[in-house]
């Protein structure tokens, strides 16, 4: 255990003050860790027989490289690129707005659900937020809407993109962990619907609190309602497309996703956006994407190869075993660490360090990892918000450069609160995510 | 526009390394809208023609790898891996970019002894004549695709990633 965590020590220590890209700083933490647990010292440095930790490294790589299940993270990327380029959010917007932009702090409730509705084909939070600030802004703007409401209902809404399915983070939690990937898109969707209401709700909190915050757009006829989903037919039936393959098992969440990336593409077309150089720029941002996610996910690997080798979830296991605690004050410990860990990490950096070393742990407390998977996306999209390095806050800041990160920090502060009520509920009964995976896969 | 033109204006890299970061790009952005393709094509005539495309599976591990690893030595030159920049504030800048230095030299490094060791697994594979199940191609080819990549993104990045970092980064 003493290796393990001394080990950690030195990862945290060379991303955090030496700035080495976390890929490489777990890889070769992983590395030499790994090199140690074989009897590396500093008498036999250049001695010592390297051939089986580069082995190990090497394996992890070539492997990695050539995962088939791992081409659901170019494909779902390269679909969220293409129907960002389309200009989908505008109408996501749009037919949101005709049905609640009449309601006090309106045009804030219809701003989560497009963002819920953008994260439905996104698995991004980042880009959710940064695509939805430019189409809600505007409107908001105009009907002298509060920036500190305007802005935190589109940084919150944003961390939706995670959680509901197709979601990176998510892919990214099964491989690590061995999960099945189609039941942690199923456990997705219930949390994020649940996600959207509380959101909503913490609008109308807002508002009943100062109502010149969010005052009331106009009201829209049932005519001009139906006119404005006109718009939105193409996300709904690549989502009921993408998603109803993958829940019913018609195919795999790799097949999902090239359909959905074809699909996208057919909508794209069909709306004349394209042109050889905008999808040049979509396919290399995309590649870009999945280049930078793969270094990270085999540098992860490495790293929970020497955490295991080190034997870190079995002493962590006996230990807590010892403590005689329930399981649950465990996971809730564990959910303190995150909020923390949050306060300082960028998402995805949080997510690799600490998976492999809480999953063995939360599994042979006899947890479902599934679920786990989903409380875990919920933490981390609270630390999306969470100051002082709220990720959606800073994406949103840098596309409107008129909003202070501050102000933006003061609006969230209740969408905040609604995160926490919904991490606790989430955490306390399981169902709210199993429901899903049971129906229908077990 | 001439095309000259338009990788000038689409790449912030200079003269031949410009070129060299479209051709990569190029191999990545044409893989993946073949990927994209062959498992459209797969699905659909699975469930419609009776057919599947024979290999899905196969070519889709391949085009992950080639899509990767075309786009790895652009991505590292230009600093795009996921960097925990908390304490940048702190750092001051001159700091910043000697901690680069010294994390572009760890990088190199490192994938060059890594490329080193997946270029033997590549020829040990090669030598007994490892194919893969369904089509037959050869494994060796691809892993010492993936070496060669890895040693051109340390080759590149000690040489135009550290040229980059020390004269034409914005701050």
């Amino acid at each position: 255990m003493i290796t393990a965590l001394i080990g950690f020590a030195i990862l945290l220590m060379i991303i955090v003050v030496v700035r080495v890209p976390i890929a490489f700083a777990m890889g070769l933490v992983g590395f030499f860790g790994f090199a140690f647990t074989q009897g590396l010292g500093f008498d036999n440095f250049m001695d010592f027989r390297w051939t089986s930790a580069l082995s190990m490294a090497s394996k992890r790589v070539v492997d990695t490289a050539q995962e088939y299940s791992l081409s659901v993270i170019p494909l779902f990327i390269l679909m969220g690129n293409l129907v960002t380029k389309s200009g989908l959010s505008h109408e996501l917007y749009r037919a949101s707005n005709a049905f609640l932009g009449h309601k006090k702090g309106g045009l804030s409730m219809a701003t989560v659900v497009a963002c819920g509705g953008f994260s439905a084909i996104c698995g991004s939070s980042l880009a959710t937020s940064a695509t939805m600030a430019k189409v809600a802004m505007p409107p908001m703007r105009k009907y002298g809407y509060a920036d500190s409401l305007a802005t935190a209902s589109i940084a919150a809404g944003g961390t939706l993109g995670i959680l509901i399915p197709p979601s990176v983070i998510l892919v990214i939690y099964g491989l690590l962990t061995e999960t099945s990937i189609r039941e942690l898109f199923a456990a997705g969707f219930i949390p994020g619907m649940i996600g959207i209401l509380m959101y909503m709700a913490a609008v109308r909190y807002v508002v009943w609190r100062d109502p010149a915050a969010g005052p009331c757009g106009e009201k829209l006829g049932w005519p001009d309602r139906i006119k404005a989903l006109n718009g939105v037919w193409g996300v709904l039936i690549l989502f009921t497309v993408v998603m109803g393959g993958i829940y019913m098992g018609i195919f795999t969440p790799t097949e999902a996703a090239g359909i959905g990336a074809g699909g996208a593409f057919m909508i794209a077309l069909s709306r004349r956006t394209l042109n050889w150089g905008s999808l040049f720029d979509i396919l290399t941002d995309t590649a870009r994407t999945s280049a930078m996610l793969f270094a990270v996910l085999i540098g992860a690997l490495i790293f929970s190869n020497f955490i295991n080798r080190a034997g870190l979830p079995a002493d962590l296991l006996e230990l807590v075993t010892g403590l005689d605690v329930a399981p649950m004050v465990v996971i809730l410990v564990i959910l303190l660490i995150y909020i923390v860990l949050g306060m300082v990490f960028e998402s995805l950096s949080m997510l690799l360090l600490t998976v492999p070393i809480f999953f063995p742990l939360v599994q042979s407390m006899g947890f479902d990892l599934v679920w786990f998977g989903i409380v875990v996306v919920v933490v981390t999209e609270i630390s999306l918000i969470t100051p002082p390095v709220g990720m959606n806050v800073f994406v949103l800041a840098a596309v409107l450069r008129d909003v202070k990160a501050s102000t933006i920090f003061k609006g969230v502060t209740p969408f905040w609160c609604a995160d926490i009520v919904r991490l606790v509920l989430i955490t306390l009964f399981s169902s709210i995510s199993l429901f899903l995976p049971e129906l229908l896969y077990r | 526009m001439t095309f000259s033109a338009w990788i000038a204006a689409h790449y912030e890299e200079k003269g031949p390394v410009a070129w060299l970061a479209f051709f990569l790009e190029l191999i990545a952005a044409v893989t993946l809208f073949l990927l994209m393709l062959l498992t459209c094509a797969d699905v659909f005539g699975r469930y419609f023609l009776d057919n599947a495309v024979d290999g899905t599976t196969e070519l889709t591990e391949m085009g992950i790898a080639i899509l990767v690893f075309a786009e790895m030595p652009v991505i590292t030159w230009r600093g795009g891996h996921v960097v925990v920049d908390i304490l940048d504030k702190m750092l001051g800048s001159t700091l910043i970019k000697v901690l680069g230095l010294l994390a572009a030299f760890l990088m190199s490094t490192s994938l060059y002894f890594l490329a080193g060791r997946i270029y033997f697994l590549a020829e040990r594979s090669a030598r007994r004549g490892e194919v893969t199940e369904y089509l037959q191609m050869p494994v060796g080819y691809i892993i010492e695709y993936i070496a060669v990549m890895s040693w051109i993104t340390a080759g590149a990045m000690i040489t135009y990633g550290v040229y980059r970092l020390l004269f034409l980064s914005r701050d």
